[in-house]
């Protein structure tokens, strides 16, 4: 009676994990969401420990240096705060000429700070997962860029937490265009290389455009998804298909090998976001 | 080993694995903890308790990653009643149990992998980078699996101590 019981109770379990498969995209999505945010804190936790580990590490390693670091920051800071000046001058004169000639359109994202908390559990995708969901005004497919250019784009988003397709995962396309020659084509991430470097290629280039390693790759602004002219990276190589009707590069993708600990997502500048 | 305890220990090693950074030499590769707590768990409870914390790590692996939910739960639960079948044959409670099972379970968690993400178009799978992930698996699971199973017996061996002395 017992085991026929432990019987039913093991079938209904195995019932309910193949069921869990033929669920709808949007109930597994929340269910995953509610799990997230479980587990989330438990994270948090963890990366806050390691976080102080290495803050105690490099304050015991970075006793000596500590001097000639401050005086190197000091020095960087002057000489950007004179680069700001600037830069602040020039757009300003770049938005009275545009708004002279009827160009000027008022930016419409807004950049919503997060903190990557963890990346997958499991090599076989290229992704973060950050600390802002959509009660912070992010939502899926958004692009997300830090100072070193373009991250990826937003996926699954909970409600405190948003995953992040890296650029360097075939998942991620972005339309794209070289700055040098501006050639456009599609970019895909390509996974890793030899080296274990993350790398993306650049597809679909007309066959003649004069290319080269070292170009910059920068998105296309088509789409709608990712703003115009942020840098994706730098060609290192460049080869040409099977079939001879278009050149592809092998891109190392700039914000991906340099990540840092805080990027940016793009959201509309209300706050609510419209879906594509 | 009460259930609270498996479904604690795999969180956290859940969260501590996506936290750790990948071996990108290994076309990345992550060290694999819960596998490696399955197989514990698997080697040291009942059955029942086995396959249970085998789905409960599958939640937990496809929570932590873009996979659509439930897509590892049947290779954990594979996985643990390989382990359950064989324990009466190989287990002795030593490190080569562990470095042997760690290996073999890190490996086929890769071709499981590759052949269901493979099948489904949810992932290209390119042979060079297979190879070398399934090298690396073979190398992170022998390595971890030990060190886990050193790791727990300390713990276990720990909260007996303090609950004898309470």
């Amino acid at each position: 009676m017992i085991e026929q019981r432990n019987s039913l109770r093991w079938a209904a379990a195995a019932v309910a994990v193949v069921l869990l498969f033929f669920l709808p995209d949007g109930c597994t999505a929340r269910i995953k969401g509610v799990l997230k945010d479980t587990i989330t804190p438990v994270q948090h936790l963890f990366l806050k420990g390691g976080r102080r580990l290495k803050a105690g590490a490099d304050s015991v390693r970075g006793l000596g240096g500590l001097a000639e670091e401050n005086r190197r920051l000091s020095e960087e800071m002057i000489h950007l705060q004179a680069r700001l000046n600037v830069l602040e001058n020039l757009e300003q004169e770049n938005m009275r000429l545009q708004s002279q000639l009827g160009f000027y359109r008022p930016q419409q994202r807004t950049l919503v700070p997060a903190e990557i908390t963890a990346r997958t559990i499991s090599g076989w995708w290229q992704s973060v997962r950050l600390n802002k969901g959509l009660r912070d005004g992010v939502s899926t497919n958004r692009a997300v860029i830090s100072s070193s250019g373009l991250v990826g784009r937003t996926a699954e988003v909970s409600l405190h937490t948003a995953d992040v397709l890296l650029i360097s995962d075939p998942a991620c396309k972005v339309s794209a265009r070289v700055s040098r020659t501006g050639s456009f084509g599609l970019v895909s991430g390509h996974g890793v290389n030899m080296k274990g470097y993350p790398i993306a290629r650049m597809r679909f280039i007309h066959k003649d455009a004069p290319v080269r390693a070292g170009d910059a790759v920068v998105t296309s602004g088509l789409g709608g998804v990712f703003p115009k002219d942020i840098l994706i990276g730098y060609i290192e190589k460049v080869h040409t298909e099977e079939a001879g009707l278009y050149q592809y590069a092998d891109i190392i993708p700039n914000a991906v090998i340099e990540l840092m600990d805080v990027v940016f997502v793009t959201a509309d500048k209300n706050g609510e976001e419209s879906e594509e | 080993m009460s259930g609270l305890f498996i479904i604690l220990t795999l969180m956290t090693a859940g969260a501590v694995q996506s936290l750790l950074p990948e071996w990108r030499m290994l076309s990345p590769l992550k060290p694999p903890l819960l596998l490696s707590l399955i197989v514990y768990f698997s080697l040291h409870t009942s059955r029942s308790r086995a396959l249970c914390a085998a789905v409960v790590a599958g939640f937990i692996h496809d929570t932590f990653c873009p996979a659509p939910l439930g897509i590892s739960i049947p290779f954990f639960v594979l996985m643990a009643m390989n382990v359950i079948l064989v324990r009466k044959e190989v287990f002795s409670d030593r490190l080569l149990t562990y470095i042997i099972f760690g290996a073999v379970g890190a490996v086929l968690q890769i071709v499981y992998f590759a052949v269901v993400l493979g099948v489904t178009g949810l992932r290209p799978i390119w042979v060079g980078a297979l190879t070398l992930r399934l090298l690396g698996s073979l190398l992170a699971g022998a390595l971890i699996c030990p060190l886990v199973y050193l790791a727990l017996t300390q713990i276990r061996r720990l909260i007996t101590k303090e609950r004898k002395r309470v």
